[in-house]
């Protein structure tokens, strides 16, 4: 069953398109790894799923509902309840603990029980490898670990999707390691995830469908193996003889 | 030479009019404070006609003397009908000023916050009340707190303006007491004392604000 559907989906920024009749089906369970050149419109799909971004044509849908280029604001709090996000800049809240950025969101919008939220987010940390450092404020840790708590604080609200925005991108070298492996332990635990990754050995080994994009478009979907190895495409080629030289 | 002994006999009288200047500036501060965060959330409306009137208050107020809006309150106003004894005009007065002014500090320091804080908020679904409410306030007050305090001090030196309307402030009682001794001098001294006293609780809670609001700033 589909979770994520993009039906001829566009989208301008004043008159620049950014997404040109973009059509596509994410299955649940599904890690689908989006990769290609910057300014393809990776990060703008991203986050035209939780609707972020307004997309200006076609019709979106999440988990059953269905969202066109005119929903009212309102409506849309219901989606991103459903989809949880992950962003390259953590976007921690500085004035709450790790525990309490994970607790804010059930108890402040599902109105989950303070004990229980309490209880949820310490296993969630607990999960992400944070048990240690859970009353600790976002400037007392490093970025690895502030990323990890983002994603405990996504999947706090306990969502159908998963959206990656380039989660490892502002990372030191040795800390990626750390939020990658939390990425693949969800990917095997059947979460649904969209990823825009520069992380080509993570897309190849975790991934169960390649997404590559190109001035706003989608150019070729394939599976990992035969992209990496035979990708159809010409740009894809191209793109993928760059990333292998750097 | 100053007499001492003059400051000795009218301190009780001064105090208690102390005591109103601070009610009459706790009060403003109040009003001020409640109505300038509401100009500051109007200002950043979406909607462009609130942002104008927004806009348009913070103009009038700042662009005109506080002494000539005291003047409309308490004289212009009874002319539709509505009169408005001294003290209610006085606070009404202060606090409309001084909420201007701390419009554009609590606007600068929303401002000042991130987007990707409220980003991160409204991605889990949280609605723009609670977003405001416990994300961008909370970590807003931080750099608000100097200048708020800042305009807070203003606005205790400036109730001394409601002295011309007959409210018995401070400053109304210090001109009354000298009017008659003639021992300007060692009334005054006692009466900047005293301003100076009350504005000094201001800066010291300001020191202990600050080390609070700090707590999550590691060093």
């Amino acid at each position: 069953m589909s979770i994520v559907t993009f039906r001829n989906v566009g989208k301008t920024f004043g008159s620049r398109p950014v997404l040109q009749d973009v059509s596509l089906d994410i299955e649940e369970g599904q890690v689908a790894a989006l990769i290609g050149p910057s300014g393809a419109g990776k990060s703008t799909l991203l986050r035209c799923v939780n609707q972020l971004e307004r997309h200006s044509a076609g019709e979106i849908s999440v988990d059953g509902l269905v969202i066109g280029t005119h929903t009212r604001s309102r409506d849309l709090t219901a989606l991103r309840r459903r989809v949880g996000m992950v962003f390259q800049s953590f976007n921690l809240w500085p004035h709450l603990s790790a525990l309490e950025n994970v607790m804010i969101g059930p108890t402040s919008i599902l109105k989950t029980p303070l004990s229980q939220a309490r209880r949820q987010a310490e296993h969630l940390l607990d999960q992400v490898g944070l048990a240690a450092h859970m009353a600790k404020y976002p400037g007392q840790l490093s970025g690895g670990q502030q990323q990890r708590v983002a994603i405990a604080r996504a999947l706090a609200m306990e969502p159908r999707v998963m959206l990656f925005d380039e989660a490892t991108s502002a990372l030191d070298p040795e800390m990626v390691q750390e939020v990658l492996g939390v990425m693949e332990r969800l990917a095997a635990a059947g979460t649904t995830m969209l990823v825009v990754t520069h992380e080509m050995s993570f897309a190849r080994r975790v991934a169960d469908r390649i997404i590559f994009m190109a001035d706003g478009q989608i150019v070729e979907d394939a599976m990992p193996e035969d992209f990496f190895s035979a990708p159809r495409e010409a740009r894809s080629r191209a793109f993928l003889e760059r990333a292998h030289l750097s | 030479m100053i007499d001492w002994h003059f400051i000795a006999i009218i301190m009780p009288r001064l105090l208690r009019a102390c005591g109103q200047t601070m009610g009459i500036s706790l009060c403003s501060l109040s009003l001020a404070t409640i109505l300038g965060l509401s100009v500051a959330l109007l200002r950043l409306s979406p909607i462009r006609v609130l942002g104008t009137a927004a806009w348009t208050y913070v103009w009038l107020v700042r662009g005109t003397p506080l002494l000539l809006q005291l003047f409309a309150l308490y004289y212009a106003v009874p002319l539709t009908g509505l009169r408005l004894d001294p003290w209610l005009a006085g606070v009404l007065a202060l606090g409309f000023n001084s909420a201007a002014y701390f419009s554009e500090i609590f606007r600068a320091a929303i401002q000042s916050i991130p987007p990707g804080q409220s980003e991160a908020a409204i991605a889990i679904g949280m609605g723009p009340a609670t977003t405001l409410w416990k994300i961008v306030l909370p970590q807003a007050l931080r750099p608000a707190l100097p200048p708020y305090i800042g305009q807070a001090i203003t606005l205790i030196k400036n109730s001394s303006l409601v002295s011309v309307i007959a409210v018995p402030d401070l400053m109304q009682t210090a001109q009354s007491i000298y009017s008659v001794t003639f021992k300007v001098v060692e009334v005054m001294l006692a009466t900047g004392v005293l301003y100076l006293f009350m504005t000094t609780l201001l800066q010291i809670a300001q020191t202990w604000l600050e080390r609070r609001l700090n707590y999550y700033t590691v060093k």
